[in-house]
């Protein structure tokens, strides 16, 4: 008969790293950034201009045809502030949205930098559905979508 | 000439059990799935051998594990006959198991589903992963912070911030799931062969409808929730439709309460009609990808226990409630009841 043990654990790191290819479409996308442009896929299909640039559109299944730059501002679709801290992402707080650039038809996210995040009731007037924002990118572009983000309009 | 096809064979949730610990640390993972599954089975009156198969469905970038029906297979009473493991969400292993007998595959299946999310360092921090690796990555986005966003889009205009417990503006602790080591088991039966020995009367499966919405948050309207209404149309398509007006309980998973609450307003449920019954998200806590089974299974308990006659469960996967699934459970096998009914031997089952 044996007696009772405490319970055992075996803690594991994995540290496995990743190559992922882009494709041309988002390496487009991403070096556009460093020109300080936004980027968009037209579908042929629904004519909707996707933003970030992707290749295909996933709602016709259609592959996207045409390149369209558009605007550096537009309009606030969904947002948040966090307040908990998350491994992996900022010390918090931080605030996150997805806006719809003028003259794309979907919404791209990004950090919302220039609010006082300590002022909870302001920054969230701030960033209210529907309000504008426009977008600020980074002098040191590293070619990733860390190269932008949002601030209010 | 066209040939009269046979009926598809009705099928029934014929036992339920649960394993639910908020942190689960004296037994492995593959301890909990063999001693869930092996009293479903009892429940049942049956024991593996008696099944025709296995599907499985568990969480594996937050257990720590890769294609983890390798391991969980034996555990799980899988060895000797087919398994299959459903990746998308726990409730879809439910769903292919219906199908899997409405389409003649055998007469019994054990649907087993898991979340241990205590053995991940930061169940957090593996959610990242399930971010597009080209731009979203780069962002970061987790349940949690797809959840808010979702949120923000009802979140009424002025409307004060949330109190000190905030965790992302505008959801607070209470709001979001709670997490916990879960298995959920169940047997599915095809009516020729619910077993007799079963601690437990059928849930008659009605109906169900699932669908899938874009990926991205961005490029559709998370507020909208067009998977669940899509889901719906696709429940509305089956042989025996049993509309939202006629459930007299539903259970419902998704992202937060607020998504809780404007999904149970789009369904046009009677007045009074409970909903999540079993405990708020904060009180029946389940990791994200077995909460939709486990509400699934609340549905057909709240049915086998006699408190309902229609059930719904309702489950949402994927960032923001990306994909939806619905299910109707009746006491009865068919509108109106039949000679098929379980109603004299129904008893619930739960270890939690």
């Amino acid at each position: 008969m044996t007696s009772a043990v405490e319970p055992r654990f075996y803690t594991q790191t994995w540290d496995l790293s990743y190559r992922h290819a882009l494709g041309d479409t988002t390496s487009r996308f991403l070096a556009g950034l460093a020109e300080q442009r936004i980027l968009g896929r037209r579908c042929p299909s629904c004519e909707r201009v996707i933003v970030p640039a992707r290749s295909f559109c996933d709602r016709d299944h259609t592959a996207t045809s045409d390149w369209v730059e558009v605007a550096t501002a537009g309009v606030v679709e969904m947002f948040t502030i966090v307040h908990e801290a998350f491994r992996g992402l900022p010390d918090p707080p931080y605030a996150l949205a997805y806006a719809t650039l003028d003259g794309a038809d979907t919404a791209l996210v990004g950090y919302v930098r220039g609010l006082d995040l300590t002022d909870l009731p302001s920054a969230v007037a701030s960033l209210a559905v529907g309000n504008r924002v426009r977008v600020a990118f980074s002098d040191t572009p590293t070619g990733t979508a860390a190269d932008y983000w949002f601030e209010p309009a | 000439m066209t040939r009269s096809e046979p009926a598809p064979p009705r099928v029934a949730v014929v036992s339920c059990v649960r394993d639910v610990v908020a942190r689960e640390e004296g037994r492995s993972l593959e301890e909990m799935i063999f001693e869930t599954s092996h009293r479903a089975l009892a429940a049942a009156g049956l024991t593996a051998a008696d099944v025709g198969g296995v599907v499985l469905s568990g969480n594996d970038q937050t257990d720590g594990r890769v294609i983890s029906c390798m391991t969980s297979a034996g555990p799980a009473g899988g060895v000797g006959r087919d398994v299959t493991m459903i990746a998308s969400s726990g409730e879809h292993a439910l769903v292919y198991s219906w199908l899997r007998l409405r389409s003649g595959q055998g007469e019994t299946v054990l649907v087993v589903g898991w979340g241990k999310p205590s053995e991940s360092v930061s169940p957090e921090h593996a959610e990242l992963v399930s971010a597009e690796p080209y731009v979203l990555r780069a962002v970061g986005m987790n349940d949690t912070i797809a959840a808010a966003l979702q949120a923000s889009r009802w979140a009424a205009p002025g409307a004060p911030p949330a109190a000190d417990d905030v965790v992302a503006w505008p959801l607070t602790a209470a709001d979001l799931p709670a997490r916990a080591d879960c298995v959920y088991a169940a047997v599915l039966a095809v009516e020729s062969a619910v077993p007799a020995g079963a601690s437990t009367g059928p849930a008659w499966i009605r109906g169900a409808g699932w669908s899938t919405d874009r990926y991205e948050p961005g490029a559709r309207d998370p507020a909208a929730q067009a998977a669940l209404h899509a889901a719906l149309a696709h429940l509305d398509r089956g042989d025996d439709p049993v509309p939202a007006a006629s459930w007299e309980a539903v259970e419902i998973a998704a992202p937060s309460e607020p998504a809780v609450a404007h999904a149970a307003s789009a369904l046009g449920l009677p007045a009074g009609t409970p909903v999540n019954a079993s405990g708020s998200l904060r009180d029946a806590p389940a990791p994200a990808h077995v909460a939709g089974l486990a509400r699934l299974l609340a549905a057909a308990t709240t049915v086998s226990e006699g408190r309902a006659g229609v059930a719904a469960g309702i489950g949402f996967n994927g960032f923001a409630g990306q994909g939806a699934t619905v299910m109707v459970f009746g006491r009865d096998a068919v509108s109106g009841g039949d000679a098929v009914s379980g109603r004299d031997t129904v008893a619930g089952r739960d270890a939690a």
